[in-house]
């Protein structure tokens, strides 16, 4: 707890959103209430990442405030937690700052994008076809302000449309999830990263042997992504973050 | 240009394909389905014009890979044109140039099925 005045507290929203530490944050809210806090913000500083679990923490929260008719708001919330909330109609439960902070949010990346593009490019977008399209249109943007030739930014390009499509159909129930994404460019190379909640995949375990014949000869259709991403990259890891995110980092060459 | 698949006989045996600006997850499927229909069709022969295509995904490349063959089968094949660099490096790095059949022009592809007819 870092502040408790009575009648306004404010809560820190663990990262994790199962166990012990969410046991002990619902267990403080609770405290908070029963002492008549009639103000509660959370602290969401911590959420790096959003899983459909802090949401679920968070509404917990939001029902047993609204059942005294204490008021609950969110300070410094994750884009990617804004626009879940945004998605799920729940962003006006928790006050408006929550939509201010992704005012704020947006003109810091594009600021980030046009004033540093060597310093590197984050984004976090929804898992929904348009919202992909959306953020490739952006990462290309930031590709020609890096000055990537074109056939390098048609690579790349390929690389974050095969990763995010492969994180929307195969890793994650539906199309709400968001995938957290960044490029740091380092001399000749650039490192992307994605980070989303979805089902473990580490295709690094997946192989690169791909026969043409063989794949016309079954009609195969689907699963040439994995070899194609392969291909492209010079160098690919995966790894799973705290039992609940799947953290996919690429390299490859910018052609600069 | 609008992101539509659209369809044009060339002559009996014949059909010619073009894609939009992207042959993707979101419309491979319309493409498979366009070819599957064309076969009922009695065509043997498939034209995939390229010249508007600006993006091609893997899911794109399967929707010609996985039916290429029902037509190789009966003789017949499906031909590729107006092939930019971009979709071509595409092919390149799956290791399809040697197994498509690649042709410069519409016209050229046209001359191909020809022969091949």
């Amino acid at each position: 707890m870092l502040v408790d005045n009575k009648q306004h507290t404010v809560l820190h929203v663990p990262a994790d959103h199962e166990g012990q530490a969410v046991e002990t944050f619902i267990r403080d809210v609770e405290a908070a209430i029963a002492r008549g806090a009639m103000d509660i913000a959370l602290d969401c500083s911590s959420l790096a990442l959003v899983a459909s679990a802090n949401v679920n923490v968070l509404w917990q929260v939001y029902v047993r405030c609204s059942a005294v008719g204490a008021k609950v708001s969110l300070r410094k919330p994750p884009r990617g937690l804004v626009r879940v909330l945004q998605v799920l109609d729940l962003a006006d439960l928790f006050g408006c700052e929550a939509v201010d902070m992704l005012h704020t949010a947006k003109i810091r990346v594009a600021a980030s994008a046009t004033t540093s593009a060597r310093e590197g490019y984050s984004d976090e977008f929804l898992t929904d076809v348009d919202s992909v399209n959306e953020a490739i249109e952006r990462f290309l943007a930031y590709l020609r302000d890096l000055a990537v030739p074109e056939k390098t930014s048609f690579e790349l390009r390929t690389i974050f449309y095969e990763v995010a499509t492969n994180i929307r159909v195969h890793g994650i129930a539906g199309d709400k999830d968001v995938i957290v994404f960044c490029a740091r460019p380092q001399d000749s190379r650039i490192t992307m990263t994605f980070a989303d909640s979805g089902v473990p995949f580490d295709i690094t375990r997946q192989g690169t042997d791909f026969d043409p014949q063989k794949a016309a000869k079954s009609h195969q259709k689907r699963g040439f992504g994995i070899t194609l991403t392969k291909r492209l990259a010079d160098n690919i890891s995966y790894s799973r973050k705290n039992g609940a995110i799947n953290v996919l980092t690429i390299e490859a060459g910018t052609g600069i | 240009m609008e992101n539509r698949i659209s369809q044009q006989p060339l002559n009996d045996f014949t059909l010619v394909i073009t894609p939009g600006k992207t042959l993707d997850n979101t419309n491979a499927h319309e493409m498979v389905q366009i070819i599957l229909e064309a076969q009922t069709k009695e065509y043997s022969h498939i034209i995939v014009d390229m010249a508007h295509l600006e993006f091609l995904s893997s899911a794109g490349v399967g929707s010609i890979l996985g039916t290429i063959d029902s037509f190789r089968d009966i003789g017949g094949d499906i031909v590729v044109c107006n092939v930019s660099s971009h979709i071509l490096h595409v092919f390149e790095v799956l290791d399809l140039t040697g197994y498509l059949t690649i042709a410069a022009t519409e016209t050229e592809a046209a001359e191909q099925c020809q022969t091949k007819g």
